[in-house]
């Protein structure tokens, strides 16, 4: 996307987007929640433009509004407990003085929480036998989980790590060293053969499972200071072989925020967004037009640590 | 068990287990609200591929049933897990396009094709790659991502896991009949994939995750059985057999041509028959052997054929070395 001329649409279709309680939902007119406010906080915050700011004081009042007493932030309008998308919360509020201690409450969050632990026979299992597991992965290391109650996976993973290192100025210490470590033990025991992540499996019944772009350029944002692992680069130039496969909004935009970090051209990556939403629309998803409208400016500025 | 405990026979010792531990419980559901029907019935239409004019083996396929239709909101459910070039995986642009097209006919007041892919967030990726987008753009029809969906916590009709409750997509819940319609396929954890445990796709994933892994925790078994007790509205299959899936499904396997569509109003005597075209025993399916006792019919002799014949069609699909048992002795 051509960086002045393409924003201007996005900016526009984001703003119609916004619901009347100052959230977005998943598409205009569905019920405001958490990952859609988070990200186009995050969007307009990075560009500016009329009408854009009053947008988002509004969109900042509902995030402020929907933290929990925990610290944490549910996935959205009706739902009572705080879940996966409170990193993306966190990035939306954190850089705001007057938001800090919000802030500081959503990452307390994030370090206290973890995937759950496979139990005792799997962890015994995996000690001694670990080829009898259907699937090859450490299950004792944890990351996070998309429900509380659930297992750790690759991209709620991904999204506390990189809330916790950009957070690291309002909210460190041991135990969130501790928790930055083992997510990154998690993330690298995922990696598929030949670098990039899916979901979070790498090997099912002794195939390979191939990974995805976009879930390879959320993993490679939370890694961003470990770039020179030999994980990482290889993941970089299997998302880059990926891309030429793949032409939605969602994986390109996440695709040119990772390469936007990692200091790469995006040029190409950019044309083919504009010509994805006017192709698709994304298909009217207002998560994907954050993401676009970002990736179309300075995602460095917003995922870079 | 004599001989040297290989990874094969841990797996399916560990699966014995599992369904050991189901025995004895008290019936998972509540057994004045299921009332099953004595016998079911099944048709079986050919199709030889993907360009015969479909339209018309889906409205005949649905006419042998008594589907309320007219005025309704219909929500075709297909099977999108993947992209995939070769048209293997997932249910067949072609195939949804008749369905949106015979309900439509039929009377139905709206057709909605929705889906909540189990690994993929990047549904726009699946859908556009799939030749799906474009389908249903020619057609005016609304796609809805269920994963992404508003959603309401419903009570679980039946008890076999211990979720009690589950979110549902409001697109779901709204729905007056709700279209099964899966790819003839094998899967490495189920054995197979085909109408009820394509329900899973209707369970949202902002809510469960990619995978929709507290369902495979809760048992992926029990799980199927559980959601398909609580759908909230008249369920049909229709099942694209055209070209099927064998061996490492439901993403890894290898195309299977069969020629045929099938159809049907019991879900449960839908797989049954499905399984038994595939040359495999539906009562050694967990999660049939589940439902077989009271939400369909899963015994041959309870079900009624329509069009061909089940043995004139039937073929040997290949499974992962874990699910060898459950294949049809013989094929």
């Amino acid at each position: 996307m051509d960086r002045a001329k393409d924003r201007p649409p996005l900016t526009a279709a984001l703003l119609a987007a916004q619901d009347a309680d100052g959230g977005w939902g998943a598409e205009p007119g569905k019920r405001s929640n958490t990952e859609a406010t988070a990200l186009a906080v995050l969007a307009l915050g990075a560009s500016p433009g009329p009408g854009a700011s009053a947008a988002l004081r509004r969109g900042l009042a509902w995030l402020v509004d929907h933290q929990r007493a925990d610290g944490g932030w549910p996935l959205g309008v009706g739902q009572d407990r705080s879940t996966w998308p409170t990193p993306l919360a966190v990035l939306a509020v954190l850089g705001r003085p007057e938001l800090r201690e919000r802030a500081a409450k959503g990452l307390r969050w994030v370090v206290g929480h973890a995937g759950i632990d496979p139990g005792w026979f799997i962890r015994v299992l995996y000690r001694v036998w670990p080829g009898a597991l259907p699937v090859r992965m450490n299950p004792t290391l944890k990351g996070w989980s998309w429900d509380p109650d659930a297992f750790s996976w690759v991209e709620p993973t991904a999204y506390a790590l990189l809330a916790l290192k950009k957070g690291r100025p309002v909210l460190s210490g041991p135990d969130v060293d501790a928790r930055i470590r083992e997510g990154e033990s998690m993330l690298y025991d995922r990696v598929c053969e030949g670098g990039g992540w899916n979901y979070g499996n790498t090997n099912v019944h002794g195939v390979n499972v191939p990974p995805y772009p976009e879930v390879t350029a959320v993993a490679l944002l939370g890694l961003q200071d470990r770039r020179e692992t030999p994980a990482n680069r290889s993941s970089v130039e299997a998302m880059r072989r990926m891309l030429a496969e793949v032409d939605s909004g969602f994986a390109l935009s996440w695709a040119i925020a990772c390469l936007a970090v990692h200091g790469q051209d995006t040029t190409a990556e950019r044309r083919r967004l504009a010509e994805s939403y006017i192709r698709t629309g994304f298909l009217r998803s207002t998560r994907t037009l954050a993401l676009a409208l970002i990736a179309s400016g300075s995602p460095e500025s917003v995922f870079g640590l | 068990m004599s001989g040297p405990m290989t990874r094969r026979r841990f797996l399916g010792a560990t699966a014995a287990a599992s369904a050991a531990a189901g025995c004895g419980r008290t019936p998972g559901w509540d057994r004045a609200v299921y009332r099953k029907a004595e016998r079911s019935r099944v048709a079986i239409l050919p199709a030889r591929d993907y360009a015969v004019p479909l339209t018309d083996v889906v409205l005949q396929g649905i006419r042998q049933f008594r589907v309320p239709v007219v005025g309704r909101k219909i929500v075709l459910k297909p099977n999108l897990v993947e992209f995939d070039p070769a048209g293997v995986i997932n249910t067949h642009p072609a195939v949804i396009a008749a369905a949106v097209e015979a309900f439509r006919r039929l009377g139905a007041r709206e057709v909605v094709v929705a889906e909540g892919p189990g690994h993929r967030r990047d549904t726009e990726h699946l859908v556009a790659a799939s030749g799906l987008y474009r389908t249903l753009t020619d057609l005016g029809a609304r796609y809805v991502d269920l994963n992404h969906d508003d959603v309401r916590e419903v009570t679980l009709r039946s008890r076999f896991t211990k979720l009690g409750r589950l979110h549902l997509p409001e697109t779901i819940l709204g729905a007056d009949l709700i279209v099964s319609m899966p790819k003839l396929k094998t899967h490495h954890w189920a054995g197979v994939t085909l109408s009820l445990k394509n329900m899973f796709g209707i369970v949202p994933g902002m809510i469960y995750g990619w995978p929709k892994n507290v369902l495979h925790w809760a048992g992926i078994h029990e799980s199927v059985v559980d959601i398909n007790s609580s759908l909230p509205a008249p369920q049909f299959a229709i099942v694209d057999g055209i070209v099927g899936m064998e061996g490492n499904g439901p993403i890894q396997g290898d195309p299977k041509p069969c020629g045929v569509l099938v159809f049907g109003d019991d879900l449960v005597a839908v797989d049954a028959t499905a399984a038994r075209l595939m040359s495999i025993e539906p009562r050694k399916i967990k999660y049939l052997e589940h439902a077989a006792k009271f939400l369909g019919n899963v015994e041959y002799e309870q079900i009624a054929q329509i069009g061909e014949s089940l043995e004139s069609l039937r073929k040997e699909f290949r499974v992962i070395q874990l699910f060898e048992g459950m294949r049809v002795a013989g094929g």
